[in-house]
């Protein structure tokens, strides 16, 4: 049993759980609960109110549209790795969501809620009673963050393995707050991890995603590390979604797991596509500027169960990834 | 409170409950079952396990009301062929040494009955998949692993023979 006691609604359609949610003065959506549920045990979250969105069938849609696939946020990770049009055309973001915590977690955690979870910390993911005998922090309604007491911002990490395979993608998130709006999925996430340090809420709906079509010969590619096969987050998990064009190299290189937000290793791709060969020298020198670039922005913190030495040493990995990229025959 | 109606081993069971109630605790207080166990209760260590719809999930993160209206298998809800008798895959981890304190087994079984109604006969890292979300301090998982391919081995041989 949670301890505290709140009040679950369930709208049968978007209007009436926006309107429930910009109502009710302390409500928090509830998607597959993998994530706030175990909080709310914790005693971290505290809603009055749940409105859940399992009622929702509009969410729940996976079809062709505008030369691209949309992909409703309340489908499941299982139902998603297992939908013929993901096996054939987005092999990243399956294996992403098979990659999600263990079989579980992917039969009720939904990709929108994936997408936002809430970020962690050791000082944070505790039980009420341990974080009583700490000061609040940014993301309980404090002013301060005990990673990083120096910090203006929290600092806790933001673990999605879906992230970063949607921003490479070049997803556009569609959300709800009476009008439909699209936008690009980069935009929301860091909307969404900004708003995850305060203790401001997200009353808009997060109702899919739109994922284009990926260009001809393009390079797709989802790999996580973590300490164990499951449960753990990743150390660190990368996406690409990469190809030669006219006008140069089309897409992104993004790296999750490291910082409070996604990274965008945009100086690495820059090299790449100013590369005249990708000699064994040139994929060296650019595996090393990934490692570079990864380290100059991401930004580690201590976490439950590995060391900053460990982590900063397994971000190493990424100068392999890149150099294993470069190598394919599609640059040919 | 509110109250909710969930199919438990393909009988029905109404109660009144509050919102915070977990489908765990609907299952061994409401229901009555004590199969079902309650180990890290937050969601890491699957001894909780059960099928909603013939999934997988966590009950201890599950709210009962997100399965209102559902059905649920729990361990109770396994049964061999004939009255009394075991699951042919609780047979198989009895055989195959698959059990040591017993207290994630539940769980265990839960897990390896959803992965075999899927694939019948399995990969070992299928398995190893399919078990990656429970924790066993006993074994170190060879002997359960092992128990669930025999399992599948013993009844894909089995509906072979009575062909």
């Amino acid at each position: 049993m949670i301890q505290h006691e709140f009040t679950c609604h369930s709208p049968t359609d978007l209007n009436q759980a926006y309107a429930w949610a910009e109502r009710m003065k302390d409500s928090i959506y509830l998607a597959g609960g993998t994530d706030l549920v175990p909080l709310m045990k914790y005693g971290v979250k505290k809603p009055e109110n749940l409105i859940r969105l399992d009622h929702l069938p509009e969410l729940k849609i996976i079809e062709k549209r505008k030369g691209g696939l949309y992909v409703g946020a309340m489908l499941t990770l299982w139902e998603i790795q297992r939908h013929p049009l993901i096996k054939a055309e987005f092999p990243s973001l399956r294996l992403a969501c098979q990659k999600v915590a263990s079989p579980q977690i992917q039969s009720q955690g939904t990709l929108g809620g994936n997408l936002l979870q809430d970020r962690r910390c050791i000082y944070y993911n505790q039980s009420e009673e341990w974080r009583s005998s700490i000061s609040l922090c940014y993301k309980t309604g404090g002013t301060m963050c005990h990673q990083a007491p120096a910090s203006d911002y929290c600092k806790a990490l933001y673990y999605s393995d879906v992230a970063p395979v949607l921003w490479s993608l070049g997803a556009r998130a569609v959300v709800f707050d009476g009008d439909e709006k699209w936008m690009p999925v980069e935009e929301l996430i860091q909307e969404h991890v900004e708003r995850n340090g305060l203790v401001k809420r997200e009353k808009r709906i997060l109702k899919g995603f739109w994922i284009p079509q990926p260009p001809e010969r393009a390079l797709m590619k989802f790999e996580k590390l973590s300490l164990r096969g499951s449960l753990v987050f990743p150390v660190m998990n990368i996406a690409f979604q990469l190809s030669p064009s006219l006008e140069g190299i089309q897409g992104s290189l993004v790296v999750g797991g490291t910082a409070p937000a996604p990274i965008l290793l945009e100086k690495t791709v820059k090299r790449m596509e100013l590369s005249k060969a990708f000699t064994p020298e040139e994929r060296k020198k650019t595996g090393e500027l990934a490692l570079e670039e990864l380290l100059e922005k991401s930004q580690l913190v201590r976490e439950s169960g590995i060391s900053l030495k460990v982590k900063r040493n397994t971000l190493k990995h990424v100068s392999t990834v890149v150099e294993q990229l470069m190598e394919t025959e599609v640059w040919s | 409170m509110r109250e909710i109606r969930i199919e438990i081993n393909g009988s029905n069971y109404t109660s009144r409950i509050s919102d915070n109630l977990t489908l765990l605790d609907f299952i061994r207080e409401e229901a009555g079952m004590s199969g079902t166990k309650r180990g890290c209760d937050s969601g890491h260590c699957g001894s909780c396990t059960v099928l909603l719809e013939g999934r997988p999930v966590y009950a201890c993160i599950t709210l009962a009301i997100q399965a209102e209206g559902k059905k649920v298998t729990t361990v109770e809800g396994l049964e061999g062929d004939a009255a009394g008798q075991l699951h042919y895959i609780q047979q198989a981890f009895i055989d195959h040494y698959g059990i040591q304190c017993g207290f994630c087994t539940p769980g265990m079984l839960m897990v390896a009955a959803a992965l075999l109604e899927e694939k019948p006969l399995p990969e070992t890292e299928d398995i190893k998949a399919a078990i990656s979300g429970n924790l066993c301090r006993c074994t170190g998982y060879t002997n359960i692993v092992h128990s669930i391919r025999m399992a599948a081995e013993d009844k894909l041989k089995q509906e072979g023979g009575d062909e």
